[in-house]
């Protein structure tokens, strides 16, 4: 039941970027075409999240960067929209439309816990997002890098004054986060199966799981998107699975009417 | 002037184009538009028709919708589904078939009211994939991926609605009808008050809110008609198509009608038209892509924003404006400037020797912090009230209290002899009659100098939607009037030559001219100003202490939150002085120069009492 939590680890990543979901696509594709090309899977998955390192900061570098020095957010939405479409449908060009499974050693045989079967996979899945919210609190808080991100998230010019290259620590974000996307991408392929349409929908849940529980606050978004995943399984367990989306979307729209600020997210003083 | 009649010629030539397309073959002489042509350039303008709605909600109140495709899909299921199950001849069910768009688009539109940018991006889209998910899984209502199929064939007055080459294409002239009255009421939405209301509000949100625009309600409405353009596109498909299916208004096609509207220019007139021209010729191309369309489309959109981000119309109307026109000097007027008909803006003898505001008690606290204290003040009317106070004392938090940009913690403010309730917004007391600057100046820098005060005269029009979007007798009246006052407030205050200038091609000290003027366009009892003489000259402060020290001999009373002790000293009537939060001193200047808290409050102790502390 708790299985779809995972759905989650990537949105700790705090990067506001429509590829988001196509990177996560991404690095479930790509593992199971690099291990089509005969690589072992440790070696797949890494040159799959390295891949997704590098189209990240390209991604910040060429779509989102000439587009963020204006105060209105349309140009970098819209470009990254634009990328994400041409990710989502080259892939489906060439990859072909329909999922291909990816077997791992995980997946062979389910573990009996009181009646219900679940795969080490998905039990992997918590561990893993565990262990990186934790490792991502103290990147923020204790590391010069870490702070210098969170420095540029509240003000890029004044963390540019005291000699932060903003520009560079955003590319780095953008790097970091589709790393991390390529990494659930991964983690989850085995369980749903790989394939080019997997992202659009778990990209934009994330990002909406992000925004209610308050984008700033990480445990919050992990928390939220565990309720979240354990919800979705509910809703398809005893309503039906086909409303499952329909249902989620609309409650999390409702929310964010009440909690505009998010669930766990702090409330911005407006500076008239 | 010139180039507004060469866009209604453009218009009118494109009208008689699209009309005169079916006859061509008689022309010349082969069967060239056949019924499948003739269905294609339906679709494209019914395309135009949405887009143009898409255009009023981006270009004008900055709002991305990414979810448009499913307000154009539920027009259509709303038609189909009428007609096919309820019976409704082709009018009844067009008119529902965007009432309930518009109907969506207004609550899509509630979210607004809190999240904006990128947030209701993603809630648009949100929007999308729970229609399109409904619309798959309730099949027996909806008929699933097989559709609604079927549909009876409309008629109007009678008459048969067909789209045939052979026979009849009556439908053909009715969809470029609705495409012709789209383009008008884009037209007559952008070039009034409400139009201009909702790029004000793209552009500066506060500054819309203290000027009496309700930020929450005008965007409502953007959202509200450009769904309900939507809902009519979304009726002419079903009814042109006969068939309905989910497959149609899909996330892609969302981004598709997006990228027309940014293409051909978004905010501009001819834009969606261009747009959809454009890229509906583009695609009949991209068709043989297959799956590498959608590719195509994502390329073509980074691609546009890339090269022109204005899109074709803007890029091309720019580079005509700086072809044509050359920058000649401009002369600034004197300042102030007593021109005739001033007396309307500040003529208030009612209220003469009454008090305009009575604070009692005001304390307003942000989590631990208190930035004012426990504060009483009482401002006469027709006086200038002056407060001043140390760096982070709560003048400017004071004055965002009066004008309800803030809630006060604790106590009660008491406007012109009526208690406020705490849930008074900033644009129901600005249409009360308070008007306010702000210390970094808030214009809407891509308007005009003169639209700038005209949406300060917002609220002042009677004329409803409707009569505006009819332009009936009484729109022309009101928008003359208001046109005629505008120039006079900007002559007021020098600055009649910029007129035609967007205002954030303005200098500084030009800046808070205008600023002054368009609060002014209010026609305000109580005027705040938040530290008017920041970054002006010596000469133009005087300039400004004569024009509110007029605007008081005339009735109007003043706040004004100031750091400039010579300004203060001139034109001030009655000082109260703040200092972490709490009121230290009250009364005339005099009064106030020789309060020892005072020279404390600036000087620290120990500073001799009688020193020429506030002097000049």
């Amino acid at each position: 039941m708790i299985a779809l939590g995972f759905y989650v680890m990537w949105s700790a990543a705090k990067a506001v970027n429509f590829t988001f979901g196509d990177i996560f696509m991404l690095g479930g594709v790509l593992t199971v075409v690099l291990r089509e090309m005969g690589l072992p899977l440790p070696m797949a998955a890494a040159g799959a999240i390295l891949i997704a390192v590098l189209s990240g900061a390209v991604i910040e570098r060429v779509f989102v960067r000439p587009f963020n020095r204006e105060t209105n957010a349309i140009g970098w939405m819209l470009t990254t929209i634009a990328v994400g479409t041409m990710i989502e449908s080259a892939t489906t060009a060439t990859y072909g439309a329909l999922g291909r499974a990816m077997p791992t050693p995980l997946m062979e045989a389910p573990v009996r816990i009181g009646g219900a079967g679940i795969y080490w996979q998905e039990l992997l899945l918590p561990v893993v997002l565990l262990a990186m919210t934790v490792a991502l609190e103290g990147f923020y808080r204790r590391t010069v890098l870490g702070r210098a991100m969170r420095a540029v998230a509240y003000n890029r010019v004044a963390a540019g004054l005291v000699g932060i290259d903003a520009d560079r620590i955003t590319m780095l974000a953008f790097a970091l986060a589709g790393g991390i996307g390529a990494l659930a991408g991964f983690l989850v392929a085995p369980i749903v199966q790989a394939s080019a349409s997997m992202g659009v929908v778990v990209g934009l849940k994330g990002f909406l799981v992000a925004i209610i529980a308050g984008i700033s606050n990480a445990p919050g978004v992990v928390i939220t998107g565990l309720v979240y995943g354990v919800l979705e399984k509910f809703i398809e367990a005893y309503l039906s699975s086909a409303a499952r989306d329909a249902i989620g979307f609309t409650l999390m729209i409702f929310i964010l009417l009440l909690f505009p600020q998010g669930l766990f997210g702090r409330r911005e003083v407006q500076k008239v | 002037m010139k180039a507004k009649i060469a866009g209604w010629l453009a218009l009118l030539l494109l009208a008689v184009l699209i009309a005169g397309f079916p006859w061509l073959g008689d022309l010349i002489g082969e069967r060239f538009p056949t019924s499948y042509e003739l269905r294609l350039v339906m679709r494209a303008m019914i395309f135009a028709i949405v887009v143009i709605g898409l255009n009023l909600l981006v270009g004008l109140a900055g709002l991305i919708s990414l979810g448009q495709a499913a307000l154009y899909g539920l027009g259509a299921h709303v038609a189909a589904l009428l007609s096919l199950r309820a019976g409704f001849s082709f009018a009844e069910s067009m008119v529902f078939a965007i009432a309930i768009p518009a109907m969506m688009g207004a609550v899509l539109a509630f979210p607004t009211v809190r999240v904006r940018g990128v947030y209701l991006a993603v809630i648009t889209i949100a929007f999308g994939l729970i229609f399109v998910n409904v619309l798959r899984e309730w099949v027996s209502f909806t008929g699933g991926a097989s559709g609604l199929a079927n549909l009876p064939r409309p008629t109007l007055f009678g008459e048969q609605l067909t789209a045939l080459r052979r026979t009849n294409f009556n439908y053909y002239y009715l969809i470029l009808v609705c495409l012709l009255v789209a383009v008008w009421a884009q037209y007559a939405i952008t070039y009034s008050r409400y139009g201009r209301a909702m790029r004000a509000a793209a552009q500066s949100e506060n500054a819309s809110r203290a000027l009496g625009i309700n930020v929450v309600g005008i965007r409502t409405m953007a959202f509200s008609i450009s769904a309900g353009f939507a809902g009519l596109g979304g009726g002419l498909f079903a009814n042109l198509a006969l068939f309905v299916n989910y497959e149609t208004f899909t996330f892609n096609t969302s981004v598709q009608l997006l990228l027309m509207v940014i293409l051909g220019g978004s905010g501009t007139m001819a834009g969606p038209l261009v747009g959809t021209t454009l890229l509906f010729t583009a695609t009949q191309f991209l068709q043989g892509l297959g799956t590498w369309q959608t590719f195509g489309y994502g390329l073509l959109l980074a691609v546009v924003l890339f090269v022109m981000p204005k899109g074709v119309v803007g890029s091309i109307s720019g580079l005509l404006t700086r072809w044509t026109t050359r920058s000649r000097p401009r002369a600034t007027g004197t300042w102030p400037n007593w021109g005739p008909g001033m007396e309307k803006v500040t003529a208030r003898p009612d209220e003469a020797g009454q008090a305009t505001l009575i604070a009692q008690g005001i304390t307003l606290r942000f989590g631990g912090l208190t930035a004012v204290n426990g504060v009483n003040m009482e401002v006469r009317s027709g006086s200038v009230h002056a407060l001043i106070g140390p760096n982070g004392a709560g003048k400017s938090s004071l004055l965002n209290v009066i004008s309800g940009f803030y809630k006060p913690t604790e106590g009660q403010v008491t406007l012109f002899g009526a208690r406020l309730s705490a849930r008074t917004a900033p644009y129901q007391l600005a249409r009360l009659g308070v008007a306010r600057s702000f210390q970094n100046t808030e214009l809407f820098s891509q308007m005009t100098v003169l639209e700038n005060v005209l949406v300060g005269a917002h609220s002042h029009f009677q004329s409803g939607f409707a009569e505006t979007v009819l332009r009936l007798p009484r729109f022309h009246r009101e928008e003359r009037a208001a046109r005629a006052e505008g120039l006079r407030l900007l002559d007021f205050v020098g600055l009649s030559e910029f007129a035609d200038e967007a205002a954030g091609n303005l200098p500084f000290g030009h800046q808070r001219r205008l600023e002054i003027a368009r609060a002014l366009a209010l026609r305000p009892k109580l005027l705040l100003l938040d530290e008017p003489a920041a970054g002006l000259t010596h000469g133009e402060i005087d300039d400004l202490i004569g024009l509110i020290r007029g605007l008081a001999d005339r009735g109007m009373t003043v706040i004004l939150v100031e750091h400039h002790v010579d300004m203060i000293m001139a034109v001030s009537d009655r000082v109260t002085v703040l200092d972490y939060g709490e009121v230290i001193a009250d009364g005339t200047v005099a009064e106030v120069q020789a309060n020892p808290k005072v020279i404390e409050a600036y000087f620290g102790q120990g500073a001799k009492p009688g020193a020429p502390v506030l002097a000049a």
